[in-house]
Parts: structure tokens; C-alpha cells; sequence
């Protein structure tokens, strides 16, 4: 398991937030989801083996919302 | 086989519309989960970029889509599959109709309003007399409200509606009132205002005189019955005085009093419909209203199907984080199902090959497989539906207050009205050897106009509007009269444990750690886990995913189903199970053996982490209390309710919520089917209210005096509840309770004032001395009283009220202060 975390640009409320995180949800290889509209980022628990960041970031980005770049997991 | 069955689920998802040109086709969808006006601008532009469609408009207020496409180039699905792909939800139109036939009928009761306002605003300075005096524009104060009213009302429409609206009336009636003291309608003004309250009574309000004779004939005296009493008793004094023909009788009067009391007759019945259908576009904000739909698959191919066409021995393929969609069998595959919000079960269970599951559970993290065994009427799910029905049924219902007021109060009006006539009749035969049946009969219809108590029918409504605001302000939603009235006489209070009490999930509660840091071992235990599909493994990765810890990369991993999982971590052998699995591997606990024995005791479960051969530390799991449920069960309490726990969960578990929350009676290992019975037997020594949220708790909440259920339980709960918080915090229920009593003050007082008028009027009539316009008068100020006890400090719930009529209810739920 690994965590990803991204940077959203384009989130206009909390609703846009849990639009993300509904839609990660859905997506094959991730086990767990949460997006934060105050903090602009999305923090995703995902199985490598089923996907990775790229398709990940690409599903962030089909409702229009761009990500900016993930960054180094927070400790 | 009609069509429609060859493409079943899609077909029921859009309406088909009109489109502008013949080779195009247009969809009208309902969608779920706009949340702003923004979202609005990303869906169009989602389904813009699609190769075919021509126009995309999607409503915020409407929550739908209207797409025009070229059915050459593309499909319906795959409209609503690009909806999907990007967050958003379809709604089932069949789900949303009773909600949008409401509003549509709200509307057209309020424009119902609007009609009968027009006739009252057009009778009353036909009958102004400045002779009798500066009462004589009293009811001018009454034409102002009115007129005030319809503003408001039509205000939601346009405010160009509106004001011309205003406008017109006003012009109406300074006309009127200009031909009126000008002499011109001396002889005519008896006849229109006759011709006025016949349209009333017969037309506009014909509705009221058909519930009037339906109670009529059933013996109940409510308060359609009384209208129409004072209504007709005012249109027969009115024909009496054009019989007569004589000058001082007052003709038009009699007939305006008529039209008044039915005016204000239709808006308390039009404030109720208000109340009750903005609770229940409320509840519709927490239903789900998805298709529900399964996955069947069909030899090779999956095919969606409507839940309805789901047959016996079909496969239904579930995947992770669903809800199980039927009841059946397992044949393929593995998973932790949720089985809190139907059984009450706490803890996930493990289900493989050949175990039951039932429909509403939820999947966890494997993929299901699972052999229809229960369709239609036979599943659980619509077999506890049954349960709620019969309970509904056999609910007695709190006999409104007003109701109970009126078996009274009616006859005493009819017995005075025959009073005062024969008083009349024998006096004056009496007093003058000649009966004077003019006087008496006038002093009878007198008394029945006098008698219709208008300010009754308002106050109920009016104080349910500011219970009910006040209380959606603090996240509470209360839907009934039970929840008005009855909450107050309730001495005993039934929690559920799952998701009630408790957060509903397992989480990690404690963790014991030797040497190592809290964090470190959580994560530790998280990478490990993090590939197990063991539900209680996935509790330990949720919580450490949710506290930010991050998770060290795992080199190899073994499972052991039932005992643990053996993962190397950073070059070092990490072992993560029960406490027995690290003992047989040869882990050492002598330190933390008792800590792992008061655990358990505690209901806990006990998962024990090693590295290397040493024991790192103990994560606890288990299902916690609500950080706020110990207070909320006080205060409970302290307002003196006894306090129970009822739920579905092992005697274990339950114990020690109840013992933590502060509760003393424990009931545990109640089934779903018993859960109402045993609410039944606490009703015989006093009322009870229940609060739960899962679909084993509906037949309770609604067998329950008053029923609570918490804003983010199953469809069948919220709707079988009285109350519903919306909050999801359980102090609310205090507050509820608190509510409900202030309320029915409140609407005691309102009824108390609205009977003094009338107790004072009546008699004064009875004696035959007084012109109806006193009626009028008494009218106005009773209403008036009322509206300002019940909106003192808070007129803007009143108007917000008013004005969200035809307007969809906003998106969102109101968040407490």
C-alpha cells in the first residue's frame, strides 16, 4: 500500500471536495480517500499493484480540476 | 415484453424530451450532488467536450440535466457514464415523484390563497362604514395583512408578481372604498358581496365544504364543520337581509364575514400543508434516491438491472464499498461485510463461499459474488418495510390538541347559537306578547359567525413553523405532531447501540506500546494490514490512514486468515494478530498480559504487534462511544427519563457502552423482529421514544411513541422516525425534547388566546345587539395576537416559510450552530 498526496487547484467548496473523494472511491486499487477543500490537497491509500499516481491524477482531472504536482508524504 | 425491458435500468433513469431539430434526441436526468452553482459550470463542460452533444443545461435548484445530442454520434448511457466518471449521481425519477407532486401541490393551494385574498380584499371597504365608527377600518388593518401576505407569497414567483400584485389589490380596494363612501354602491354593495362569498364557499373553497359534510357524516365535529357552520350561518344572514330589504340590517356584512372566515379558513389550511411538506422535502435531502440497481452477471457479460427484475438463483456481482443489493448466498470470493446498519453487529463479519449475506449490508474491501436466495416481498429488507407498515397502522396517533379542543368548544357553540335564539324568542314574547323571530334568528347567526374560532386554525400551524425553524437552526428536523406533542409525555428513552450510541465502526481505541512511539506502531501495524482483507485489518489501516501516519514500505507479506499476518518490514520480520497467533510463534507477553486480559474484558479486541520476536505493543479495537452520548444520556436524565439500551450486539459489548454512556437497563441480543415487541412491552407502563438509525430499528421507531433517528442512518429509519437528526450529534436530543416542550406551550397559549376572543364574542352575540363586522373585528385581533405570540423575536421563520414555496428546498443541510 502506498499514499499519494496532491496538490488540487480548482475546488470551489467543500461539495467540489467530497465530488473528489467520491470519485476516488470509485477508482480500482484505492482502499482509501480523503480530500480536503481548506487544504487543497487529496491524500489517497492506494494498492500499487492495481494503480498508480498517474491514473489516479487522471481521474482527478477529468471533471476539470488540475493537480498540481503530488508531494512528499507528510510524517 | 414491451420495449422498455430490453434496456431496463437505463430507460427509467432519463425522460425523453422534445428536441429542437428532428435528427436530434433531448434527455431530461436528475442528478445528485451539485453542490454549488459551480458544479453546474463543470458538469457542462464534462458533457459539452462529449463528440455529439449539441446544448447542455444543467439547474442547480432543480438538480437535472437537459442534454440535446445527436443519437447517431452517442447514447444516453454514455451521458450518464460521463456524469458518473466525474463524481456526480443519477437520481430514480420514480423516488423523486411523490416529493415534486407536493411542492405542486403547495403551489396550487397557495394560489388557492391568493384567489380568496382577492375576494376579501374586494369585500371589505365595500362594507366600511365610517358611521359606526373608527371600528369600522379595523378590518382595513386586516385587508393590509392580506394583501401583506399575498406579497410574500407570490415574492417566490417574481417580485414583479408580486408588487403588481399588491398593487392591483391596493387599487382594487382604494376603488372600491372611494365607490363606497360616494354613495354608488348603496343598493348594489349586498349583491356583490354576496356574489363574492358564494364564490368563496362554493368555489374557491369548495375543497373545505367536501372535508366539512365527510366529517359531517361520520359524527366528527372538526374544525371544516365549524367553518362551514359560522360560513353558512353568515351567507343565511345575508339572504335574510335581502329578503328584508330594510336599511339598518346589516346585509353585506353578513355575507363579508362569511368570505373573511374562509379566507383565513384556506390560509391555516395552506400554513399546515407548508409545515408538512417542507419536512418532507427535509427528509428527502437523507434519502438515497439511486436507482437501486444490481449487477447480474449473465454468462461472461455483467448486465445492470433494476433491483425488481433481479430473479431467484441469479448472480449478483458486488464490488468493494457497495451495498449488498440482495439477499443470497456467496458462491465466489471474499469479504468483511457490514452488517451494523441491518443486524447491529458492531464488528464486520467475514463472509466466504457458502455464507449467507443479506441485501442493505455493506461490502468491504473484496469483491462478492452471490447467488440470489430472497427476491421482492420475501427479502429481509421489505419484510421489516411490512413491520413498519403494521406498526404505522396500529399507531393510535396523538389526538391533536385543537381537535380535542373543538369536540368540546363546537357543541357549546351550536348550544349557544339554540340559546340564544330561544332566549330571544321567549323573551320577547315575554317582554311584548310578540315573538320577535327576526331578532333571535339574528342573534342565533350572530353567534354561529361569531363562533368559528380562526385564530384556532392558525395557531397549531404557527407555532409548529417556529418550533420548527428554531429546531432545523440546532439540526434537528421533527416531522410530526408526535414530535410537538408527544415527546413531552415521554418517561422512557430506548437507545440503539450501533451508530447510535457509537460511532458505528471499529477503530482503534487504545494502544499499549514498549519502546516504540504510538504512531510508529500504528503504522507499523497499518503496512503490515494493509494488504489483509480482514475487517478488523482494515479498521487499523483506516485509522492510521486517517491520523496521517505514514506507511513504511512492506517487503514481503503472509496471511493467516482468522490469526494475523506476517509481513518484513525494513529488513525485520513484523508480526500483527491476535495475542494467541504471536505466543504460538514463540512473542513473549508477560508484560503485557494483563493489560491484553483488562482489554478484553472491556469488550475489546486485542491486536497484538511484534518485530523481530519482541512484543512492540497491543492495538485495542473496538466500536467507541460518541464522545457526546454521556452528556446527552445525562441530560436525559436529569429532565428525568429512565434510560435503556435495546440492540442487536453481544451482551458484552453492551454492557460497557451502557456502562460508559450511563446507562442502567441493558438489552441485548435483540433480533430485528423483536426489537418492536420490546417497545411495546416498555409502553405499557409509560410512553416511550426510541432512537436508532439502522434498518433493524425502523419497526421500533415507528412502534415508539416518538421516533428518533439519526441523520445519517438508513432511508427506511429516517422515514419511520418522528424526529430526525440531522446533526447526527446525539445532544440533540435534549434539545429536541426542549424544544418540543416550548412548542406546545407555546401553541397552549395560542389556543388560549384565540378562545378568549371567541369566549367573549360569543356571549355579547348571543344577545343579539351586535353587528357581525364585531365578528370581524374580533377576528383580526385574535389572528393578529397570535401571530405575534408564536413570531415574537423570529418573524423571519414565518416569512422564509412562506417564500420557499415553489422554490426547491436549498441544497445541504442547515449545520447547527
Amino acid at each position: 500500500m502506498k499514499t499519494a498526496t496532491f496538490t488540487i487547484e480548482g475546488m470551489h467548496c467543500d461539495g467540489c471536495a467530497s465530488t473528489i473523494k467520491a470519485l476516488l472511491d470509485r477508482q480500482p486499487g484505492v482502499q482509501m480517500a480523503t480530500v480536503s477543500f481548506a487544504d487543497r490537497q487529496a491524500r489517497i491509500l492506494y494498492d500499487p499493484t492495481a494503480t498508480d499516481e498517474n491514473r489516479l491524477a487522471a481521474a482527478i482531472e477529468k471533471p476539470g480540476f488540475r493537480v498540481a504536482g503530488p508531494q512528499p508524504p507528510r510524517l | 415484453m414491451s420495449i422498455a425491458n430490453i434496456e431496463p435500468a437505463a430507460s427509467q433513469l432519463w425522460n425523453e424530451e422534445p428536441a429542437t431539430r428532428p435528427d436530434r434526441r433531448k434527455i431530461r436526468a436528475r442528478i445528485g450532488g451539485l453542490h454549488c452553482s459551480l458544479c453546474t459550470g463543470t458538469i457542462e463542460k464534462a458533457l459539452g467536450r462529449l463528440a455529439g452533444v449539441d446544448k447542455v443545461a444543467v439547474s442547480l435548484t432543480h438538480e437535472q440535466a437537459l442534454v440535446e445530442y445527436d443519437p447517431k454520434v452517442v447514447r444516453p448511457e454514455e451521458l450518464l457514464g460521463t456524469l458518473r466518471d466525474i463524481g456526480y449521481t443519477i437520481h430514480d425519477p420514480r423516488k423523486l415523484r411523490p416529493f415534486e407532486e407536493e411542492e405542486r401541490e403547495l403551489v396550487r393551494e397557495g394560489n388557492r390563497f391568493v384567489l380568496a385574498v382577492a375576494l376579501s380584499v374586494a369585500s371589505i371597504p365595500i362594507i366600511a362604514d365610517p358611521q359606526i365608527g373608527w371600528i369600522g377600518f379595523l378590518p382595513a388593518l386586516v385587508c393590509l395583512s392580506l394583501g401583506g401576505l399575498v406579497f410574500l407569497v407570490l415574492r417566490s414567483k417574481s417580485l414583479l408578481a408580486a408588487t403588481s400584485a399588491f398593487g392591483g389589490l391596493a387599487v382594487m380596494a382604494g376603488g372600491l372604498l372611494y365607490l363606497n363612501f360616494a354613495g354608488y354602491l348603496a343598493t348594489a354593495a349586498p349583491w356583490v358581496v354576496g356574489a363574492l362569498a358564494l364564490a368563496l364557499v362554493f368555489g374557491v373553497g369548495r375543497h373545505i365544504l367536501y372535508m366539512a359534510v365527510q366529517a359531517l357524516r361520520r359524527g366528527i365535529l372538526n374544525q371544516h364543520v365549524l367553518l362551514e357552520i359560522g360560513a353558512f350561518a353568515g351567507i343565511a344572514g345575508g339572504v335574510i337581509g335581502l329578503v328584508l330589504n330594510r336599511p339598518e340590517y346589516p346585509t353585506a356584512q353578513f355575507f363579508a364575514v362569511s368570505v373573511m372566515v374562509a379566507t383565513y379558513h384556506i390560509f391555516s389550511e395552506w400554513l399546515s400543508l407548508i409545515v408538512k411538506t417542507r419536512s418532507s422535502q427535509a427528509v428527502k435531502r437523507l434519502l438515497d434516491l439511486q436507482p437501486e440497481i444490481a449487477r447480474v452477471v449473465r454468462g461472461d457479460r455483467e448486465v445492470e438491472l433494476p433491483i425488481e427484475q433481479v430473479g431467484q438463483e441469479d448472480l449478483v456481482r458486488v464490488r468493494p464499498g457497495e451495498r449488498i443489493p440482495v439477499d443470497g448466498t456467496v458462491v465466489g470470493g471474499h469479504s468483511g461485510v457490514d452488517l451494523s446498519l441491518v443486524t447491529g453487529e458492531s464488528l464486520p463479519v467475514a463472509k466466504a463461499k457458502g455464507d449467507p449475506v443479506i441485501g442493505g449490508s455493506i461490502n468491504g474491501t473484496g469483491t462478492l459474488l452471490v447467488r440470489v436466495t430472497a427476491v421482492g416481498e420475501e427479502s429481509f429488507l421489505q419484510q421489516i418495510v411490512r413491520h413498519v407498515e403494521d406498526a404505522r397502522a396500529l399507531k393510535p396517533g396523538l389526538l391533536h390538541l385543537v381537535d380535542r379542543v373543538l369536540r368540546v368548544y363546537t357543541p357549546v357553540v351550536l348550544a349557544v347559537a339554540v340559546f340564544a335564539v330561544i332566549g330571544w324568542l321567549v323573551g320577547s314574547w315575554l317582554g311584548t306578547g310578540q315573538v320577535d323571530l327576526e331578532r333571535a334568528v339574528f342573534a342565533g347567526l350572530s353567534v354561529l359567525v361569531m363562533g368559528y374560532p380562526c385564530a384556532v386554525g392558525i395557531s397549531a400551524p404557527l407555532s409548529i413553523v417556529r418550533g420548527a425553524g428554531q429546531s432545523a437552526e440546532r439540526g434537528i428536523l421533527m416531522r410530526t405532531g408526535e414530535a410537538f406533542q408527544g415527546f413531552r409525555l415521554v418517561k422512557q428513552i430506548v437507545f440503539d447501540k450501533t451508530g447510535t450510541l457509537t460511532e458505528g465502526r471499529p477503530t482503534v481505541s487504545e494502544i499499549e506500546t514498549l519502546d516504540v512511539g504510538k504512531t510508529e506502531l500504528l503504522s507499523l501495524a497499518a503496512a503490515a494490514e494493509a494488504s489483509s482483507e480482514h475487517p478488523l485489518a482494515q479498521a487499523v489501516v483506516k485509522t492510521a490512514f486517517e491520523r496521517g501516519a505514514a506507511l513504511p514500505e512492506v517487503e514481503a507479506f503472509d496471511a493467516y486468515p482468522g490469526e494475523g499476518v506476517a509481513a518484513r518490514i525494513g529488513g525485520k520480520e513484523v508480526l500483527v494478530g491476535s495475542p494467541r497467533f504471536l505466543a504460538g510463534r514463540g512473542v513473549g507477553f508477560a508484560q503485557l498480559q494483563e493489560r491484553i486480559e483488562t482489554l478484553e474484558a472491556a469488550g475489546r479486541t486485542v491486536i497484538a504487534v511484534a518485530r523481530d520476536g519482541c512484543a512492540l505493543g497491543l492495538l485495542a479495537l473496538g466500536d467507541t462511544l460518541r464522545s457526546d452520548a454521556a452528556q446527552a444520556v445525562a441530560a436525559l436524565r436529569k429532565s428525568g427519563l429512565a434510560t435503556i439500551l435495546m440492540t442487536g450486539d453481544n451482551e458484552r459489548a453492551a454492557k460497557r457502552i451502557a456502562h460508559e454512556a450511563g446507562i442502567d437497563d441493558v438489552h441485548a441480543g435483540v433480533l430485528p423482529q423483536n426489537k418492536a415487541g420490546m417497545i411495546r412491552k416498555l409502553q405499557e407502563h409509560s410512553h416511550v421514544a426510541m432512537v436508532g438509525d439502522g434498518i433493524n430499528d425502523a419497526p421500533a421507531l415507528m412502534q415508539a411513541d416518538v421516533g428518533i433517528a439519526m441523520g445519517g442512518g438508513t432511508d427506511i429509519a429516517i422515514e419511520s422516525a418522528d424526529i430526525i437528526i440531522l446533526s447526527n450529534r446525539l445532544t440533540a436530543v435534549p434539545v429536541a425534547r426542549e424544544i418540543s416542550h416550548r412548542s406546545y406551550v407555546k401553541m397552549v397559549q395560542n389556543i388560549t388566546l384565540a378562545f378568549l376572543f371567541n369566549g367573549i364574542g360569543i356571549p355579547v352575540a348571543a344577545t343579539g345587539l351586535i353587528y357581525p363586522v364585531w365578528a370581524m373585528v374580533a377576528m383580526a385581533v385574535s389572528v393578529t395576537a397570535i401571530f405575534i405570540n408564536s413570531l415574537w423575536g423570529r418573524p423571519r421563520v414565518f416569512t422564509d416559510a412562506i417564500q420557499s414555496v415553489g422554490r426547491p428546498v436549498e441544497s445541504g443541510v442547515p449545520q447547527p450552530a
